[in-house]
């Protein structure tokens, strides 16, 4: 009785194979794996004029793909398992690829346009004298990557603690998270702010003395890229597989049942949330050396939406369901803007209204209407 | 111009010519007797010629002896035909004979220039000319000042006149008339006044009564300086205040009683905008009577299009906040663009009408008439929407079911059918703002997206379901804005506000004023 | 623990809501291993008592002390590890995970995020949640997700949720609201079965139901406590009648 009982509790263990029952992602992640062996190989080593090639251009385009899904998957975490809706997580994103804007910027040196070897050429065009105490240490590779990390990850923890530690739940925050990227998009515009103001951060030359838009650097970029998500994916389906997936879910549909077992659910969010930013930061160190410019134009309130309709196409709660939802958006946003950005603008208009009102689990459910009209006509 | 005119004025311009070559003479009281003729000429020609004189920008070619003018720019001569005003280049100094001035002659030209200036032009010309006789403080233009005010009858013009014939006194006039002046001086905020009573009170040379007078006239000068920022600052604040309330009441209503997230609110106030302006299309020569009739077209256009985002859109969605909100920002999405593609993606202008252009005076003040209207007109609207919900039978069913939907619905009330209206009449509000916004900004297809963060920032801040806290709110956020703005400039202070707002909102989640007790929490 | 200790002890508690008082300097002491039943008309303050024994809502004067700890310093979740089960009027169970994992999470073990994120269930918790299963007959429906179960099997599952919890002291409002008769017996049943070992507190309207778990009674009237006895002693209490039964 006992045996047969232990067997019908996978969710509740710790198991190396908690993917099991996660088919569609696990062979979302056997198809990641395998791009990182083929594509590189195809963009470096396979001559341009064969079929085979796949351009630069490709490669960053799916590099940056990854970034996006990467972003998605740290939502769904927060908004899919924990019903928490951020409408900024463009903010954790802008704030990540700052900081390796950071340090790409100080890697120009005195190659700028200026020869100023210290400061950006924004600066010396804005007659600086000298470089701002927050732009320390950002010559260093390790010490940015540190700041990847740590200040998207601090800033959601104290907001996360303000925030959950007075029971700013729902909507509520749902607009304080738009308010906070609107305040950061409003200060990342000031140029005496000190981070290039409208411009932004661009003209990068190398990454750790390799040449940015080299070949082999835009292979390794996407390398990184697709390494990122998958150990990414994993932990969040270690994370949610754990007792913390239904601790998580508790909290989502019945969050006082939570606390009147004994959860501290506050810390459970806070916790989750920063969690969530710091992937977030990471998917924006990433996304900027690939796109080769870094702007407040992350931070408009619309662009932390979007992210929002990328997971809920794809279907949230499931992980792979936001990777898919990225790429699938963004996919098609790549086609219709070269259509016409306004059938684009149209459309994604339309995926928001349909996925609420339609498609409240993504994807997942066309694919169910269909089979049922399949079914119904023969 | 008529062709009388026309040799008048070419007969004017040859005199003008042989006075200014007879200027070139070593003699100067010659060089007086041509300045008075010059001065009896009275074109505006002539007050050039005399102006260029004392700016000693006036040159006569030794070639062809052509009178030109010089712009003296890093020490090169930059010429002018004095008449034509053709370009002659870069002349060499040799190749020109300045027409040279004494202190005396520089006197007789100032005064000439004001006598010239204050008899003629239009009224707004000539306190214009007053203005700048403050500033250049020429005593002999007291005289003239003295002869103007005994035919003046303008009482505008009387009372500038005074304040130059003052402040030329209390600097230049005897002890007593001095002493006079400076005190009549007392509590003006024009600039000059205020630095000409600064220097003299600053003067160690002057007497000590007239020093202590003119403290005490700075001091009062200073006060209502102060006092004027202070109303200033205060009108700039309930201004935008106006415009906030204006904004986010619509919301105030959708988000209070039906408890609908609409993110498409910022897009139906740019509707009500685009209103104004097809009406205004339609009826091009009556601006006044458009923008009037534009306020039920826009009430009912965006009222109509709030039945039909309820029907469509919010009713599948009830209960299910989140998803509200964001069905509700694709269609704002949608609804831009329908609106970029029709008439285009460039701002369009609406016109005012003229009782709502111009400035009005109070003191030292100028506000401006558009700002005034917009704040009367919030306030209206603002009593208006809480008429409709104390005083009649829809708004006292949308208050039941505001306060609580189950009972409302026991004792009766279709609380689907007042959900529908609610929106209805908050999406309506929404319209007429557009209207009054579209007198003060530019409408364009994302005129709606600057104003849905702080009309949902307005609402929280001030409480969900509570009108009087979204007027509070509205003008609380607007005088802080304006009130820190001279500090820290626009765009920092509009951040300030926002992080004040989410802090505050940490503290206080439900918002200033706020439902307590049981019924709150479910 | 000695039988007759106090678990509970309410002293002079006084909550108001904009002037209204919810609870009125209310004292009421309950021993251990006990179950009562709490009755009173609507606006009496039944709710609110659980919510400030739960630490739901603060109190403004008075004092609750359970096991000889002052409930004014902790928060609701610790309250809860102090040994306090609330269950609600409405089933509040998470509906979108299996009877199973309800149960689960709501095991007495460590409830941080590390201890978590790293659970396992050992024998002696899979012993328990196996007991806990048949004491709340949803055997067969373990593996169901629980928004699936009927009314009352999302009440028992409830229940069960509290029991797995090992709380010393149950605070039950209303559990046989909405039940079919057969489920109401059930439901008796259980909450004799289960006081053996644990203090109860039974909110409910239902007298017939009051009347067959045969416990002492506490009638609440405008957020103090008007009497306490048995049923059939409560039942001729002349001030009872006029607030309540009489009408």
């Amino acid at each position: 009785m006992n045996k047969r009982i232990a067997e019908n509790k996978p969710s509740l263990l710790i198991n190396i194979n908690f993917l099991l029952g996660d088919s569609i992602g696990r062979y979302l992640i056997y198809l990641l794996a395998i791009s990182i062996f083929i594509l590189p190989i195809l963009h470096v080593y396979i001559a341009e004029d064969s079929i085979f090639h796949v351009s630069s251009y490709t490669i960053s385009l799916l590099g940056k793909y990854l970034c996006f899904a990467l972003l998605a998957l740290s939502l769904d975490l927060v908004w899919g398992y924990t019903g928490i809706l951020s409408l900024g997580h463009g903010a954790f994103f802008g704030l990540g690829g700052y900081m390796m804007g950071m340090h790409l910027m100080r890697e120009i040196g005195d190659r700028g346009v200026y020869g100023n070897p210290l400061l950006p050429d924004f600066m010396v065009f804005l007659n600086w004298e000298e470089l701002p105490w927050f732009w320390y240490g950002f010559d260093s590779f390790l010490f940015s990557c540190l700041m990847v990390i740590l200040v998207p990850g601090l800033l959601a923890f104290i907001f996360a603690a303000l925030a959950f530690g007075s029971r700013v739940t729902g909507v509520y925050f749902s607009i304080i998270t738009q308010a906070l990227v609107f305040t950061l998009m409003l200060a990342f515009f000031q140029n005496d702010f000190g981070f290039g103001g409208n411009n932004g951060l661009t003209d990068f030359k190398d990454i750790l003395g390799k040449d940015i838009s080299s070949k082999e650097t835009r292979a390794v970029f996407y390398i990184c890229s697709a390494v990122m998500l998958i150990l990414s994916y994993l932990t969040c389906r270690f994370i949610v597989s754990s007792k913390i997936g239904n601790i998580l879910i508790g909290i989502r549909d019945r969050e006082t049942r939570m606390r009147f077992l004994g959860y501290n659910t506050t810390v459970f969010k806070i916790i989750i949330f920063t969690f969530s930013a710091v992937l977030a930061g990471i998917a924006g160190a990433l996304y900027v050396p690939q796109v080769g410019i870094i702007n407040p134009g992350e931070f408009s309130p619309i662009k932390s939406i979007e992210i929002v309709v990328w997971v809920a196409l794809g279907g949230r709660g499931f992980l792979y369901g936001a990777i898919i939802g990225a790429i699938v958006v963004n996919v098609l946003k790549s086609y219709l803007t070269i259509i016409s950005p306004e059938i684009w603008i149209i459309f994604l208009g339309l995926i928001f209204i349909l996925v609420t009102i339609y498609l409240p689990n993504g994807l997942a459910d066309l694919k169910r209407i269909i089979k049922k009209n399949l079914y119904d006509r023969r | 111009m008529t062709v009388t005119n026309v040799n008048f004025l070419l007969a004017d311009n040859n005199k003008l010519r042989d006075y200014i070559l007879e200027l070139d003479t070593k003699d100067f009281n010659e060089k007086i007797i041509t300045i008075e003729n010059i001065s009896q000429i009275k074109t505006d020609l002539s007050l050039k010629t005399l102006k260029s004189i004392l700016e000693g920008r006036l040159f006569i070619r030794k070639e062809d002896r052509k009178i030109i003018l010089v712009d003296i720019i890093k020490r090169k001569y930059n010429a002018y035909d004095f008449f034509q005003e053709t370009e002659l280049g870069i002349v060499k100094k040799r190749k020109l004979k300045k027409i040279k001035i004494n202190n005396q002659i520089r006197n007789i030209l100032n005064s000439k220039i004001a006598m010239l200036e204050l008899t003629s032009g239009t009224t707004e010309q000539k306190i214009k000319a007053i203005y700048d006789i403050i500033k250049e403080g020429n005593p002999e233009v007291l005289k003239i000042i003295n002869e103007l005010l005994s035919e003046e009858k303008n009482k505008e013009l009387i009372f500038s006149l005074n304040l130059a014939k003052n402040s030329i006194l209390a600097r230049f006039g005897n002890q007593t008339e001095k002493l006079k002046a400076i005190a009549s001086l007392a509590g003006n905020t024009n600039n000059d006044i205020v630095n000409i009573l600064r220097t003299i009170a600053e003067d160690k040379s002057l007497d000590k009564n007239i020093k202590i007078e003119a403290n005490n006239s700075l001091q009062a000068s200073l006060r209502n300086i102060k006092f004027n920022n202070i109303i200033k600052t205060t009108f700039f604040g309930l201004s935008l205040g106006s415009v906030l309330l204006l904004a986010a009441i619509g919301l105030a209503i959708t988000f209070g009683v039906v408890g609908v997230i609409n993110m498409a609110h910022g897009e139906l106030i740019m509707l009500g905008a685009y209103c104004a302006y097809v009406v205004q299309q339609l009826i091009p020569n009556n601006i006044s009577a458009s923008i009037i009739i534009s306020l039920p077209v826009a009430f009912v256009f965006t009222g109509f299009v709030g039945i039909l985002i309820e029907r469509v859109i919010v009713k599948n969605l009830y209960g299910r906040p989140l998803e509200t909100l964001l069905a509700t920002f694709g269609l704002s999405l949608i609804l831009q663009q329908i609106v970029r593609s029709i008439f285009s993606p460039l701002n369009k202008t609406v016109y005012s009408p003229e009782w709502m252009s111009g400035i009005t005076r109070i003191g030292g003040l100028e506000l401006t008439n558009n700002r005034i209207v917009i704040i009367i007109f919030a306030l209206l609207i603002f009593l208006i929407v809480i008429y409709i919900l104390k005083k009649t039978i829809f708004g006292m069913q949308m208050r039941a079911v505001t306060q609580n939907r189950k009972m409302a619905s026991a004792m009766g009330i279709n609380t689907k059918k007042i959900d529908m209206f609610t929106f209805a009449f908050g999406s309506g509000v929404a319209g007429v703002a557009g209207v009054a916004l579209s007198q003060i900004t530019n409408v364009g297809p994302n005129l709606g997206q600057n104003y849905i963060i702080d009309s949902f920032m307005v609402v929280v801040f001030g409480g969900v379901g509570n009108l009087f806290g979204t007027f509070i709110g509205a003008f609380g956020l607007g005088l802080g804005n304006k009130l820190l703005e001279p500090y820290v400039g626009a765009i920092v202070s509009k951040i300030f506000i926002l992080l004040f707002i989410i802090i505050f909102i940490q503290f206080r989640p439900k918002g200033l004023f706020s439902l307590k007790g049981r019924v709150a929490d479910e | 623990m000695i039988e007759d200790k106090n678990i509970l002890e309410i002293k002079n508690v006084t909550v108001s809501f904009d002037g209204f008082k919810a609870l009125n300097s209310l004292s009421l002491e309950i021993k251990n291993s006990q179950m009562i039943a709490i009755i009173g008309p609507n606006g009496a303050g039944k709710t609110t008592l659980q919510d400030v024994i739960t630490g739901k809502t603060k109190i403004d004067d008075g004092k609750i002390f359970f096991k000889n700890n002052d409930l004014s310093q902790f928060s609701e979740h610790e309250i809860v590890n102090l040994g306090i089960g609330r269950k609600f009027q409405r089933p509040t169970i998470i509906e979108n995970i299996s009877v199973w994992d309800n149960l689960c999470i709501a095991l007495n073990t460590r409830k941080n995020f590390l201890s978590c994120l790293l659970f396992k269930l050992k024998n002696k918790d899979l012993k328990k949640v196996v007991e806990i299963i048949s004491i709340i007959n949803l055997e067969k429906k373990k593996n169901l997700i629980a928004k699936n179960l009927s009314h009352g099997e999302k009440q028992w599952l409830e229940i069960g949720m509290l029991l797995i919890q090992q709380s010393d002291l149950l605070l039950i409002d209303e559990p046989v609201a909405g039940m079919t008769e057969i489920e109401t017996k059930k439901t008796s049943e259980l909450l004799i079965n289960i006081s053996k070992d644990r203090t109860v507190l039974v909110v409910e309207h239902d007298m017939n139901f009051i009347e067959s778990l045969g416990v002492e009674v506490v009638v609440l009237n405008e957020g103090s406590v008007l009497t306490r006895g048995s049923m059939k002693n409560i039942k001729k209490n002349k001030q009872v009648i006029d607030v309540y039964l009489g009408r």
